[in-house]
C-alpha cells in the first residue's frame, strides 16, 4: 500500500467517526469525496428498495465507485434505468461508476440508483439503513440513508 | 411544432413513431423556452391550436385511443372485463412490475401524491390501473402489499400472456421484455415506460412519460381530463 493509499484510510476511518448521519467523505489531501443526502423511499414491496444520494468529488483526481454494501440488505447494485428506441423502461447494471475529478454524480429517478434486496421487511420512516461505498480511491465511505416517506414530504412538484 | 401523432393505430410503436414523439417533445419544450423569452403578455396566450401540449403534461394522441377489449384479472381474484369496468370513468393505466425498483414506484407515489394535492371534485377519484407484467412475480398477493403500500384505492390487474400481448398491441406499447434470471434467479423486465389516460369519453386522448410526469403535472391534468378537455 502506498503512503498516499494509507493516509487516505487514515483519514477515511478519521472522518467516519466524526461525520454526520447524513454525509460522510473521505479526503486524499486535495479536497474530499463525499456521499451525502442518501435516501430510501419506504419501500412498496417489502423487502426491496431504490437508494438515492448525491456523490461530490471535490478532489482533483477522477475516482471509481467499485461495490456498495450494507449490513441490512442481502445484496446492493448500483442500476441505471432508461427507456429504449421503443419506449420500453429498462434497467441495466453498472458494474463500476467512475466518478470524474470535481464533479458531482446524482443518483435519481429515471437514472441511476442502488438497489437494494433483503432490506428488513418492517422498515418505517425515519429509520436509518448503513451502506458503505467503496471507491478505488477514497477508500470506504460509509453513510446512513435515511427512510423517507414517497408520497409526503414537502419537497414533491 | 404542433404535429400530432397520426398513426398511432399501427400494431407496434415503431422507431419512426418514437422519434417523432422526440421531436414533438423537443418542439414543446422549444415553445416553452421561447414563451419563456417572450415576456409575460404574450406568454399568457399560448397558441393551443398550434401547440396542443402547452400548459399540459406527455402527449396528446389524434386520433385518440380505443381501450383493449380484454379481459384481465383483478388482484381480489374477480375478473374484470376492461371496457365495462372502465365505462365512462377516468381511467389511468399502466403496465409495470412489483419488482421495479424505480420507474414503477417513481410514478405510482407521483400519481398518488398528485391525485392527493387534487383533494376533492373532478379528478379526485381516478381509477388507476397497474397491470402486473411480470406474470411469474406479480401475484394477487404481492400486488396487493405492493400497491396498497402505495394507495389503498390503486388496482392491480394480472393478465394472460394473450390479453397482455393484445392490449399492448392495441395502445401501440412495446412488447414486455423478460431476460433470462441471474445467478440469484434476479432480472430486471423491460416495460412499457408510457401511462395511457382513457377520459369519461372513454377515448385515450394522452399519454404520459412515468418517471418524468410530476405531481404537480398530474393535479393539473386529471380534473381537465376528467372534465373533459384534453389539449
Amino acid at each position: 500500500m502506498t503512503r498516499p493509499a494509507t493516509h487516505a484510510l487514515r483519514l477515511t476511518l478519521l472522518l467516519v467517526v466524526v461525520s454526520s448521519l447524513l454525509a460522510a467523505c473521505s479526503g486524499d489531501g486535495n479536497g474530499t469525496l463525499r456521499v451525502t443526502g442518501a435516501g430510501l423511499d419506504r419501500p412498496a414491496l417489502p423487502g426491496q428498495g431504490a437508494l438515492r444520494l448525491v456523490i461530490d468529488n471535490q478532489t482533483s483526481t477522477a475516482d471509481v465507485l467499485v461495490s456498495v454494501s450494507s449490513p441490512k440488505a442481502t445484496s446492493a447494485m448500483v442500476h441505471r434505468s432508461g427507456v429504449d428506441g421503443q419506449g420500453r423502461a429498462t434497467m441495466d447494471m453498472v458494474e463500476t461508476l467512475t466518478i470524474p475529478a470535481k464533479s458531482k454524480v446524482t443518483f435519481e429517478p429515471g437514472g441511476l440508483h442502488v438497489m437494494l434486496t433483503g432490506l428488513p421487511h418492517d422498515l418505517a420512516v425515519g429509520d436509518k439503513v448503513p451502506v458503505a461505498f467503496e471507491f478505488e480511491r477514497a477508500g470506504t465511505v460509509n453513510v446512513d440513508a435515511v427512510v423517507t416517506d414517497p408520497t409526503g414530504g414537502g419537497d414533491r412538484d | 411544432m404542433g404535429e400530432t401523432v397520426t398513426d398511432a393505430r399501427k400494431p407496434q410503436m415503431d422507431p419512426a413513431m418514437s422519434r417523432r414523439h422526440l421531436l414533438r417533445l423537443g418542439g414543446a419544450a422549444a415553445a416553452g423556452l421561447t414563451l419563456a423569452g417572450c415576456g409575460i403578455g404574450r406568454a399568457s396566450t399560448p397558441d393551443r391550436a398550434a401547440d396542443p401540449d402547452a400548459g399540459w403534461g406527455g402527449t396528446l394522441l389524434d386520433p385518440p385511443f380505443d381501450k383493449p377489449d380484454v379481459t384481465f384479472t383483478d388482484m381480489n381474484g374477480k375478473p374484470f372485463p376492461f371496457l365495462e369496468r372502465t365505462e365512462g370513468k377516468l381511467t389511468v393505466l399502466f403496465f409495470g412490475y412489483t419488482h421495479c425498483p424505480d420507474q414503477c414506484p417513481t410514478f405510482l407515489n407521483a400519481i398518488a401524491s398528485g391525485i392527493d394535492a387534487i383533494g376533492t371534485g373532478p379528478g379526485s377519484r381516478p381509477q388507476v390501473l397497474f397491470v402486473g407484467v411480470d406474470l411469474d412475480r406479480d401475484t394477487a398477493e404481492v400486488l396487493k402489499t405492493y400497491l396498497g403500500n402505495i394507495d389503498a384505492s390503486f388496482l392491480g390487474l394480472i393478465p394472460t400472456e394473450t390479453a397482455l400481448a393484445d392490449a399492448l398491441h392495441a395502445l401501440s406499447l412495446p412488447p414486455v421484455e423478460i431476460p433470462e434470471p441471474d445467478k440469484d434467479g434476479n432480472y430486471e423486465v423491460g416495460h412499457p415506460s408510457q401511462v395511457t389516460v382513457f377520459s369519461p369519453d372513454n377515448l385515450g386522448h394522452r399519454i404520459y412519460p412515468a418517471v418524468d410526469t410530476r405531481p404537480r403535472q398530474w393535479a393539473e391534468d386529471l380534473p381537465r381530463l376528467d372534465q373533459g378537455t384534453f389539449r
